[in-house]
């Protein structure tokens, strides 16, 4: 019965740890490689913002492998938290990136500059929030559809066959059932933690978009490192939930196909590979800083507080 | 991307320094009607200063009638009066001052105020000295007044 899993469990773990790291790697290669030409405070706070991504990218792949590979779940049954890992992940960045905001220095000294307009959470999100919420509401709804299908035991399909022993036998209908299935056993669990990604997501854009200006950068300076924190905030959540969402669909794909849903056993597998793709190309560009526009290229005269 | 810019070790009180800013600002255009202020928590906390202090400078400029405090939107720059005044009472102690923003008839003065401006900073002259010629071209009508 639950002889797929043995198939797209290595498949999910791969994906799993794969797809974040080769993004890891790529974050790393285009750091090394930045174009040069900006001023020493400028390259300071662009390290710092590097430092916070590649910790919270780093805690979160950490977290993501050390659940997947646990071969015995401390509770409930096997597989759950296969699939409540890349959603944990997204916590771990979260809380990373909390932390990490914290650590931009303070306003200081006898001068001090601020930009007169108003942040808010939905601007700085910009699309990619949009986005987000949009995958996690679809997939909130699919796990609520998946918990709805699923047998009783939460954890299986069950698909009726009608076997014909004979020609001219009416054939008798034969109850078969397959998993894992993201029912309730898996699902439910994941809902809640789907709920607390959303949650953290939003509070980590907040904090994000209250940070004070980092002293030295020009107003647009600052603007485009805190929409690349935001960016990467929802960039790594994106990826995730997207990563997420697609094993949970494979998984359910999978049962389906062996209970004879074929249609929705394909939609299901269909709709995880373009989730896949979907979120890492959603995710990638996040690696690259925002754009200062030129007018605010120079860098203010009389402030201090430049980040360590 | 406007912004504010405070002395702490200035002899004028920062939530002064905060109000003629976003009035300067607002007279010149930079600063249009509607556009919204960040609210004055967010303000101090960029700032470093005490909430009191920019809730203090936004309470001065809505009492002259510079902003506009509105529940849920916050506050955010007020059109500007029909006869080309700023309504409402200005700070105790101070003389009425004319329209702290731009009208339809004061186009022509912004535009010649940067112009001043411009032709004093290729001569050199600070801002400071560029602040002393315009005081100092509106005593004869302080006297007169």
């Amino acid at each position: 019965m639950f002889g797929l899993s043995g198939m797209i469990l290595p498949a999910a773990v791969v994906v799993l740890v794969l797809v974040p790291g080769a993004v890891a790697l790529l974050v790393a290669v285009l750091l090394a490689g930045r174009p040069e030409g900006h001023d020493a405070t400028v390259a300071a706070a662009r390290r710092h913002e590097a430092r916070i991504s590649a910790a919270a990218a780093a805690l979160s792949i950490g977290l993501a492998v050390g659940l997947s590979s646990r071969a015995v779940d401390p509770w409930g049954p096997p597989g759950v938290l296969l699939g409540l890992a890349p959603f944990a992940a997204v916590l771990m960045i979260c809380l990373a990136r909390i932390v990490g905001e914290s650590r931009w220095p303070r306003p200081a000294g006898e001068v001090r500059t601020a930009p007169l307009v108003r942040r808010s959470v939905p601007d700085q999100g910009g699309w990619r929030l949009v986005t987000f919420l949009g995958t996690t509401g679809a997939l909130g709804v699919a796990f609520v559809v998946f918990g709805l299908t699923a047998a009783a035991d939460g954890r299986s399909v069950e698909g009726v066959e009608r076997q014909v022993t004979y020609p001219g036998d009416p054939g008798t209908e034969v109850v078969s059932a397959a998993g894992p299935y993201p029912g309730w056993e898996f699902g439910g669990p994941a809902l809640v933690l789907l709920v607390l990604v959303v949650v953290a997501v939003l509070v980590a854009l907040r904090v994000v978009t209250r940070r004070p200006p980092i002293g030295l950068l020009s107003p647009a300076q600052d603007d485009a490192i805190r929409r690349t924190s935001a960016s990467r905030v929802l960039a790594g959540a994106q990826l995730w939930v997207g990563l997420g969402a697609a094993g949970h669909l494979a998984f359910a794909g999978g049962a389906l196909n062996s209970t004879g849903g074929m249609t929705g056993g394909l939609v299901s597998l269909v709709l995880a590979l373009v989730l896949v793709i979907g979120s890492v190309v959603i995710a990638a560009p996040a690696l690259l800083y925002r754009r200062v526009e030129a007018a605010g290229t120079a860098p203010r005269a009389a402030s201090t507080g430049s980040p360590a | 991307m406007t912004e504010l810019r405070v002395d702490l070790s200035s002899p004028v009180p920062v939530y002064e320094q905060i109000r003629s800013q976003v009035a300067a600002l607002v007279a010149v255009g930079a600063l249009a009607p509607g556009d919204r202020l960040p609210a004055s928590r967010d303000l101090a906390r960029d700032l470093g200063i005490a909430v009191g202090t920019a809730q203090r400078a936004y309470r001065e400029l809505e009492t002259s009638g510079v902003v506009t405090s509105r529940r849920r939107v916050g506050t955010v720059v007020a059109e500007p009066p029909a006869g080309g005044l700023r309504g409402g009472a200005e700070p105790v102690g101070e003389p009425q001052r004319p329209a702290d923003g731009p009208t339809s008839d004061t186009g022509g003065l912004v535009d010649e105020a940067r112009a001043f401006v411009a032709r004093a900073r290729e001569q050199g002259l600070s801002d400071e000295a560029v602040l002393a010629f315009v005081r100092g071209a509106l005593l004869p009508e302080r006297r007169g007044g």
